[in-house]
């Protein structure tokens, strides 16, 4: 039965995962000079300043990314309402939080591979002797890593703007926009990691609940 | 355990507005019940209600005897819910959606849905956003009943389709439910289906389940009355009854529940030409019962309405 519903998830999802993954080894591919995607306009060319340190690689890294969290917390929430499946799926003899924790685990699974796919390709190639004249350290790409910690919120910020009923579509859009706000303020702390990790942890526990309780709550039509 | 289905003071309001008030519905197990009335009356609302898709606002709901609103996925395999419109994901063939379904139950009759599938003629191949909406809702059926459900609650399952697909869907309809024991609560606008398959209605006027009684009850009870004056109608004074009153010319049409002696007694009374009772069908019947009520309508019970009493009593 879980199986099942993953691979739904899957197979509506996936297409997200997929494009995005598309777009972050382009960049990454621009970045280490292989040159295949020049001709895309906005893509970075090859780095000259050492890597992570600058907003070659995170910039494009972190919109992607935050683009890809929307993308998939309304794909797998408002898009299923849209359709009115939710009628045909929440009637299965399963619990309903059993169901949805299948959709965000199956949309954190994709959200966090997909994510760290470039970071570790691009930083192996920086760690390779040969490939960039200057030292390299794992340390250097924790800038990255703190926007992939954060990428989840905002997943769970979008998931929880998809499912909430709400009159008009502004108001529906409050979780999305406490979610970016609490990834700023929690990128604005990276230095102190802790702090960081700390706002990310509370607020998608936060979220995680805030979703439970609107999924019994709502009605669904 | 008698009854497959039973609110107590079910209420739902949307806005303010109170859709669904003080629903006091008991299905008996065995059933097939039809659940009326015009559009955005609740009858939706009430069936997604009882389906766990909508939250009532206050009341209770017992599903096959237990509480709704903690339905645990045992009896919720034993319930079938087919949604107004039918949604199905699109992207799936029928293929697909059998197996994605059955992976939800336990128990899952294939040789139902294989012989079901092969009298509509539907290939598991073909994808369910290419099917025609009789092929959805004959696809949302086999997926319905293959688990062999105690109950089906049918949000208007036959909303759309033409009056062939209809009339298959409701003959498959009728196959299916002979399984003794099998309650079938559903909703239509299409009062010949209901008429063809419902042993008992309820008819819900304004949020307000206003009659719940056997179908040749209904039927029954609600008669028209044509009175002729050839002259000027004079007024009808209040009757116990009385739902509607339209004059035509010399003539008056009475609509009465429970068209009696007594009233015979009071239109005679006003001096008339010719007196006329016209039977009716479901179908008028219906449209007479909840066409514009210029009187509080009478309430119709279970048991004050039952088919062997008709008579003035059953009006309140």
């Amino acid at each position: 039965m879980f199986k099942a519903l993953a691979l739904k998830e899957l197979r509506e999802a996936g297409w997200l995962a997929l494009v995005a993954a598309g777009l972050h080894l382009a960049v990454v591919s621009n970045l280490i000079g292989l040159n295949l995607f020049t001709w895309l306009p906005m893509f970075p060319e090859k780095i000259n300043e050492l890597p992570f340190t600058g907003t070659s690689f995170t910039g494009p890294f972190a919109l992607v990314g935050c683009v890809l969290a929307i993308a998939l917390g309304f794909r797998q929430s408002a898009w299923e309402g849209m359709q009115g499946t939710y009628l045909f799926l929440l009637h299965r003899p399963v619990a309903r939080s059993a169901i949805f924790a299948t959709k965000i685990g199956v949309g954190m699974v994709l959200l966090l591979l997909v994510n760290c796919i470039p970071v570790l390709w691009f930083a192996d190639w920086a760690a390779t002797p040969g490939h960039y004249p200057g030292p390299f350290e794992w340390r250097l790409t924790e800038p990255a890593w703190g926007w992939w910690c954060g990428f989840p919120l905002l997943y769970l910020g979008a998931f929880l703007s998809g499912i909430r009923p709400a009159r008009w579509y502004g108001t529906r859009l409050y979780p999305l926009l406490a979610s970016g706000m609490l990834l700023l303020v929690a990128e604005f702390l990276s230095p102190w990691w802790t702090i960081c990790a700390g706002i990310a942890l509370t607020s998608s526990v936060l979220f995680a609940t805030c979703i439970r309780t609107t999924i019994f709550a709502r009605d669904y039509s | 355990m008698t009854d497959a289905i039973v609110t107590d003071r079910l209420c739902k309001s949307y806005g303010g507005q109170l859709v669904v008030d003080q629903l006091n519905l008991h299905v008996p197990v065995g059933t097939v019940y039809g659940l009326l009335g015009r559009n955005g009356v609740g009858k939706s609302t009430t069936l997604k209600m009882l389906a766990g898709m909508a939250c009532p606002d206050s009341g209770e709901i017992l599903l096959l005897g237990e509480d709704a609103a903690r339905l645990s996925p045992a009896t919720r395999a034993r319930i079938a819910y087919l949604a107004e419109g039918h949604p199905l994901y699109k992207w799936m063939t029928i293929g697909q959606i059998v197996a994605f379904t059955r992976s939800f139950y336990r128990s899952w009759n294939t040789d139902l849905v294989d012989k079901v599938l092969d009298h509509f003629s539907l290939s598991r191949k073909a994808r369910i956003g290419r099917l025609s909406k009789g092929q959805v809702a004959q696809v949302s059926l086999t997926l319905a009943i293959a688990p062999d459900p105690e109950l089906l609650i049918l949000d208007d399952p036959t909303l759309g389709l033409d009056a062939n697909v209809r009339r298959d869907f409701l003959e498959s309809m009728i196959q299916i439910i002979q399984r003794r024991g099998r309650t079938i609560l559903f909703s239509s606008h299409i009062l010949g289906d209901v008429e063809r398959v419902a042993d008992r209605v309820g008819v819900m006027i304004d949020g307000v389940l206003r009659a719940d009684c056997p179908t040749e009850r209904f039927k029954q009870a609600v008669c028209k009355v044509i009175v002729d004056f050839g002259r000027s109608p004079p007024t009808v004074p209040p009757l116990v009854g009385l739902l509607g009153d339209w004059q035509l010319g010399s003539r008056r049409e009475l609509v009465f529940v429970d068209f009696g002696v007594q009233q015979q007694a009071a239109i005679e009374a006003m001096g008339p030409v010719r007196i006329e009772v016209v039977a009716l069908n479901l179908e008028d019947a219906f449209i007479e019962y909840t066409r514009g009520a210029r009187r509080p309508l009478p309430i119709f019970t279970g048991e004050s309405f039952d088919v062997q009493g008709l008579g003035a009593q059953g009006a309140a």
